[in-house]
């Protein structure tokens, strides 16, 4: 009887459950928090959240299920594919390209979302046609949403990141992309960066939007730009140590499970049950 | 403490800023240290041109009603109740109506008052 190969087992659990949690589990509460929306406040008592007829949000809604469904079949079919086939590469290809294509696959519903959100915004920016405008006499700071630890240790994982690079790059293993590693972590940084700036002082998106309902958004986005940096860091320090360890067969299942943590990330910034839906009614004046 | 601004209303928006700002000073609802937003982030969050917030920000400056501390940002003046009653506008406008009517009592025509003054505003320029 043949030993059963354990590493590849493993590496499949992990991939079943990126499909479950990013193209089932995720999405589905994702849907369930909308559908709370628009049945708690509908377009009779709060027009101004529906700058489109509830129609075109139904339609939104039903292309990201669908988009879900079809990731999470063909997430199934990968699974089925690779248990019953002899190669221990996804697809008899390779395994991290197979996973890369296939977690943008399953991102896409939400980059179609995140599309369809500024759409949305801007118009509803359009139908508020006030000739006033408010802000608030009160400076925001970076530091007044997150820690400074916080920040620290995100910089740390970056420092930590750079001299990892410099030192395999002494000794590089092959495929090692030498500075170009460098460039890229400190592009994906600055991009970070470039968010969480404009999460703190870009104008906001949202006419109607409290401000209190404003300072807990940037508050969360910025908390999660800040995880995300020392995920992605972290993430790229373990993906290039195994290698250089001799352990590159595990760096697969360890994207899998960084994919998984993106994703739970993402999901953690959508809060929709904190809001105040009273600023979304009919004003007093115009009814 | 929450400001807002008409852009319809015949007053130039960065003095609506200013006034309201040295109206929020003397109503309390802005004290001597308090932290006020960055340009750029009151510009933005009014809808407003960079240059507006900066030229009402320059000029509460100068009336030491607002200062500036560097990269730390902007603050309250300690002695801003006091200072935000003044209203150089009003202090400028009484000062030259008062000279002019000297002048015109000398017996000086308007036109050579105006030439007068764009004379003393160039050389003052130069």
């Amino acid at each position: 009887m043949p030993e059963p190969n354990w590493n590849f087992m493993l590496f499949y659990v992990i991939f079943l459950s990126q499909v479950l949690l990013i193209s089932f589990y995720l999405p589905r509460h994702v849907l369930s928090r909308v559908r709370r929306v628009v049945d708690t406040y509908p377009p009779s008592t709060h027009p101004k959240l529906y700058p489109v007829p509830i129609d075109t949000v139904e339609k939104a809604l039903r292309t990201y299920r669908n988009l879900n469904t079809v990731a999470l079949m063909a997430g199934f079919a990968l699974v089925l594919i690779g248990v019953s086939s002899p190669s221990e590469e996804m697809l008899n290809w390779d395994s991290q390209s197979v996973l890369l294509i296939y977690f943008f696959l399953q991102v896409s519903p939400v980059i179609l979302v995140a599309r369809t959100g500024v759409k949305y915004f801007r118009l509803m920016r359009n139908a508020h046609s006030r000739t006033t405008r408010t802000a608030e006499l009160h400076p925001r700071r970076l530091f007044d949403f997150v820690s400074p630890t916080f920040v620290g240790v995100a910089i740390l994982t970056y420092i930590t990141l750079l001299l990892l690079i410099l030192y395999i790059r002494q000794n590089p293993f092959p495929g090692f992309a030498g500075y170009v590693n460098i460039f890229a972590v400190t592009a994906l940084n600055m991009a970070l960066a470039a968010i969480g700036y404009a999460a703190i002082f870009a104008p906001r998106r949202d006419p109607h939007q409290a401000y209190e309902d404003r300072l807990r958004q940037i508050e969360l986005v910025v908390k999660t730009i800040v995880l995300t940096s020392i995920a992605a860091n972290t993430f790229l320090a373990i993906t290039f140590a195994l290698p250089a360890l001799g352990l590159r067969d595990f760096t697969d299942m360890f994207s899998m499970l960084y994919y998984q943590l993106c994703a739970v990330l993402s999901f953690r910034a959508f809060r929709i049950d904190n809001i105040n839906f009273e600023v979304y009614k009919e004003d007093p004046s115009v009814a | 403490m929450e400001i807002i601004i008409d852009i319809d209303d015949s007053v130039p928006l960065f003095a609506q800023l200013i006034g309201q700002i040295k109206k929020a000073v003397l109503c309390d609802k802005l004290r001597p240290g308090d932290g006020l937003p960055s340009i750029r982030q009151l510009a933005n969050d009014l809808n407003l041109n960079n240059k507006t917030v900066a030229k009402a920000y320059r000029l509460l400056e100068r009336d030491s009603v607002i200062q500036t501390k560097g990269y730390r940002g902007t603050f309250v003046h300690p002695d801003a109740k006091a200072n935000s009653t003044v209203d150089l506008n009003a202090w400028v406008l009484t000062k030259m109506g008062e000279t002019i009517a000297t002048f015109r009592e000398s017996g000086v025509t308007d036109s050579e008052i105006r030439i007068a003054f764009g004379d003393v505003m160039n050389r003052r320029g130069n």
